[in-house]
């Protein structure tokens, strides 16, 4: 029993989850609210700009945490547990897919998945930064982009992403600078002084 | 990438940066336009973060909602879970909260009875009296109260006292008048025992008597009708006022609950007086 409000806000991912398990729907508001989108971005990047399938795969990965608490295990960061299981579920997908291309008469997975809806907008935001990163991204390496992505999108350290990805930190961090220097070149055209 | 080649690229230019910094960035970018790049990649990357935030179906969230509902609402159903609830909502300010509001009811309840009577009794001992009521005065009452228990003790010490003399002025008149009797004619002697036995019937009792002894004595002859009558009248007289006065003294006595005995001494007195 609590006297006085608990501010969400303010609580660790770890402490939120120990509420959620408890059965606290705030908790778990709380806990969506902050990895809902960037799992979102993270499954829709890996799974060929499916944004349908990405909304689907947050969706099941939430669904686990409201069905099974537990397997969370506190004494781990919660960032790190959460995009390891995201990861994971990827890698099932990709042998799911690698499955289905096999029985599908030629068709491959390696072509990316849109949803097709491309809007007016987004084409007016092709220059935007974003939009080219996006591009750049989904044009890179899935080695490269996810590490890029993880520590630069999703805010998780080297050490997080390492752990996450299940590789060394060496590895990491080498992964990291190619797929800097590669967004960077891709990103140069909008440098002032180039331009000028 | 290093935290702290991150700060640097994000926050300063390259012309801004000293000999140290060059150096530690010097990896990454060796001059302006990779640095600017670097920069530019952050920034890309910062805003496609932002927007990533705003895009989201809300669909998502309603069923996950649901399904959580559906998780742990059974466990709420039970009534004290509910009852709590109600009673303590979460997302509340305290003072808001049914069980505090509750408690302060009650307490304040609480108080209030316990202050009512005290108030009443206030009002009751400021409670202006009654024209014709007069106040009597709780001490004075006391003392009121153990006059009377003194006057009484005093009156029935008097009884008592006045009832003794009863009782021996009764047996006096009977002694004398049996006395006289016997000096002017012995004939009311037998009646005057006959009194006598009558009263020991009235509750006194004669120790050392012997009745054959009065019934084997001589009746003298010589007595006429008229004497007799006359005598039987004083007798009959005496016996009334006897009576009288030995059922006063059988109801003080009786009062008193304490039963007189006639002494053997005066029977004996009484019974040689008689012959």
């Amino acid at each position: 029993m609590r006297l006085f409000k608990v501010n969400y806000q303010k609580q660790e991912d770890e402490q939120l989850m120990r509420l959620v398990a408890k059965g606290d729907q705030l908790a778990f508001n709380e806990i969506y609210q902050r990895y809902a989108s960037r799992l979102c971005y993270y499954f829709t990047r890996k799974l060929k700009h499916d944004k349908e399938k990405g909304e689907d795969f947050v969706h099941d990965l939430f669904a686990k945490i409201i069905d099974r608490p537990e397997l969370f295990d506190p004494e781990r960061k919660f960032k790190t547990w959460i995009y390891s299981v995201a990861n994971n579920m990827c890698i099932n997908e990709y042998k799911k897919m690698a499955v289905r291309s096999n029985t599908s008469g030629g068709l491959t997975s390696d072509l990316p998945v849109s949803s097709g809806n491309t809007s007016v907008i987004d084409q007016v935001e092709e220059n935007n930064f974003s939009s080219d990163l996006e591009r750049e991204l989904a044009a890179m390496d899935e080695k490269h982009s996810s590490v890029f992505c993880l520590r630069h999108i999703d805010g998780l350290s080297v050490k997080e992403v390492a752990e996450v990805l299940e590789i060394n930190e060496g590895t990491v961090k080498s992964r990291l600078f190619y797929a800097m220097k590669k967004i960077a070149e891709a990103l140069n055209e909008y440098n002032p002084k180039l331009n000028e | 990438m290093d935290e702290r080649i991150e700060y640097i690229i994000r926050n300063f230019s390259f012309s801004q940066l000293t000999e140290n910094q060059k150096e530690l960035i010097s990896e990454w970018a060796e001059n302006s336009d990779e640095f600017e790049a670097l920069k530019m990649s952050l920034t890309a990357s910062d805003s496609l973060k932002k927007s990533l935030e705003q895009e989201l179906n809300p669909v998502i969230k309603q069923r996950l909602d649901v399904r959580f509902a559906e998780k742990y609402n059974h466990q709420r159903l039970a009534w004290y879970n509910r009852l709590f609830l109600f009673l303590w909502p979460e997302n509340t300010p305290i003072y808001k909260k049914p069980l505090v509001q509750f408690a302060s009811i009650a307490l304040l309840t609480v108080i209030t009875v316990q202050l009512i009577p005290e108030q009443t009794k206030q009002k009751l001992a400021f409670r202006e009296p009654d024209k014709n009521e007069t106040i009597v005065d709780p001490d004075s009452l006391a003392e009121k109260e153990e006059q009377l228990k003194t006057q009484r003790t005093l009156e029935v010490d008097q009884k008592d006292i006045e009832s003794g003399k009863t009782v021996k002025s009764i047996d006096e008149m009977a002694e004398e008048k049996l006395v006289s009797k016997e000096l002017s004619q012995p004939q009311p002697v037998f009646d005057g025992f006959a009194a006598l036995e009558s009263r020991s019937t009235d509750g006194v009792s004669f120790e050392g008597y012997d009745s054959s002894t009065v019934m084997d004595a001589e009746v003298p002859q010589t007595t006429s009708g008229w004497e007799l009558n006359g005598q039987m009248a004083g007798i009959s007289k005496a016996k009334e006022s006897f009576d009288r006065d030995d059922s006063r003294s059988v109801i003080s006595k009786n009062r008193e609950t304490i039963v007189r005995k006639v002494q053997a001494s005066e029977t004996v007195s009484l019974i040689s007086a008689l012959y």
